[in-house]
C-alpha cells in the first residue's frame, strides 16, 4: 500500500455520511444488500469507503493499517447488513465499528507505521506549499494526541458531528467529550503555535 | 492564517482510499461468506448470515454431529483394544520373568544341597573307615 489519495471531485462528505441518492434509494440499496445482493453492498461499500477509511487514516497515521481497519469494518458491516436498519444507522454504525477496530489496531501494533501519512504524496496541487508543510504537521500533531482525544478530534472535524454524536459513537458521556476536545484543541493550538507561528482561535 | 478549527477541517478532509480498495474489500467478503458457507456444510454466499439452528445447515450440523460421534466411539474402541493387548503383554512379561527367578531360584538350591550331601557323605565315610581301624 503506498497511496492515500486526497479526497476526489465530489467535495467533503460530512454529517450523515451520505452522498449519492435519495433516502428512499439508499434504503433499498441496503435492504437489497441485506437480501444478499452484491452489487447492491458494493454500492454500499463505494458511498461509504471515503469516510471509512479516513478515519483510519487519521488515526492510525498509516495508510496501509488503515486500508486493513476499513476492510475489516466493511466485512462486518456485510456480517450485521440485517441489523441495520437506516442508512443513517448505517453511518452511524460504520463509525462505530471504525473505531473500535483502529483502537483494537492501534493496541495491537505498536511499531513504525508501514506507510506514514506525511510519506504519502498527496495530489494537493492547488493547495500553496505552505499549507502542505502546515496540513502535515497538524496530521503529526493529531496522531500524537492519546486515541480517544484523536478520535474526538477526527469525528468532530472530518465528519463534522456535534458532541453527542460523537458520545454516542465512542459511547462516553457527551462532557467527557466536551473537556476532551477543550483539551486536545488547548495542545494542538500550543504546539501548533511553536512549530508554525500564531493561531488564531 | 485561518482559526485552529478551520485549519483542523482543511487537513482532516476525507481521503479516496487506494485504487481497487472496493474489490479488495468485495473479495474479502466474498472468501469469509465462502468459509462460512463451507463450515455450514456448502450452500450460497447468503447462507453465511443464516442461523445455525435454521433449514438445512441445521440438518448439517445434526449429520456432521453424529460422523463426529461415530468417530469418536471407533476411536475409544481402538483405544481400548490396543490399551487391553498392551496390558496382556505386559501381565505375560512379568510372568515369564517371575518363573525365571523361580527357575534360578531353585537351581541354587539344588547346587546347594549336592554341595551339603557331598560334605555329608564325605563325613560319613570317614567315620566307618575309623571304626575298622580301631
Amino acid at each position: 500500500m503506498s497511496v492515500c489519495e486526497i479526497e476526489g471531485p465530489g467535495g467533503t462528505n460530512r454529517g450523515n455520511g451520505v452522498r449519492d441518492g435519495t433516502r428512499e434509494e439508499r434504503q433499498t440499496t441496503l435492504e437489497r444488500a441485506a437480501a444478499g445482493d452484491t452489487v447492491a453492498f458494493e454500492a454500499i461499500v463505494r458511498e461509504h469507503q471515503s469516510m471509512v477509511f479516513s478515519l483510519g487514516c487519521y488515526f492510525l497515521h498509516d495508510a496501509g493499517r488503515a486500508e486493513e481497519i476499513a476492510q475489516e469494518a466493511f466485512l462486518r458491516l456485510y456480517q450485521n447488513l440485517d441489523r441495520i436498519e437506516s442508512p443513517e444507522h448505517l453511518v452511524q454504525w460504520l463509525r462505530q465499528v471504525t473505531w473500535r477496530c483502529a483502537i483494537d489496531e492501534s493496541r495491537r501494533a505498536t511499531n513504525k507505521p508501514s506507510v506514514a501519512l506525511e510519506d504519502v504524496p498527496e495530489p494537493a496541487a492547488d493547495d500553496p506549499p505552505d499549507d502542505v508543510l502546515l496540513k502535515h504537521h497538524l496530521h503529526a500533531l493529531v496522531a500524537s494526541l492519546p486515541p480517544r482525544a484523536r478520535m474526538m478530534v477526527i469525528l468532530r472535524f472530518q465528519e463534522d458531528l456535534n458532541l453527542a454524536e460523537i458520545a454516542e459513537i465512542m459511547s462516553v458521556p457527551v462532557n467527557t467529550v466536551k473537556s476532551g476536545l477543550a483539551r486536545a484543541l488547548g495542545v494542538l493550538r500550543n504546539k501548533l503555535t511553536r512549530v508554525v507561528g500564531d493561531i488564531r482561535v | 492564517m485561518r482559526p485552529l478549527e478551520d485549519e483542523l477541517r482543511q487537513a482532516l478532509r476525507r481521503r479516496e482510499p487506494p485504487p481497487g480498495f472496493t474489490g479488495r474489500v468485495l473479495a474479502r467478503v466474498r472468501r469469509e461468506a465462502d468459509a462460512r458457507a463451507l463450515e455450514n456444510g456448502g450452500g450460497r454466499a447468503q447462507v453465511a448470515r443464516r442461523p445455525l439452528w435454521t433449514g438445512w445447515s441445521w440438518f448439517g450440523a445434526r449429520v456432521r454431529f453424529g460422523f463426529a460421534a461415530v468417530a469418536a466411539a471407533l476411536l475409544l474402541a481402538v483405544a481400548l483394544s490396543v490399551w487391553q493387548r498392551h496390558r496382556a503383554e505386559q501381565e505375560r512379561r512379568q510372568g515369564e520373568a517371575a518363573r525365571a527367578q523361580v527357575m534360578e531360584a531353585l537351581r541354587i538350591t539344588r547346587a546347594q544341597l549336592n554341595h551339603v550331601r557331598a560334605k555329608v557323605e564325605a563325613a560319613t565315610d570317614d567315620g566307618q573307615r575309623e571304626r575298622l581301624e580301631d
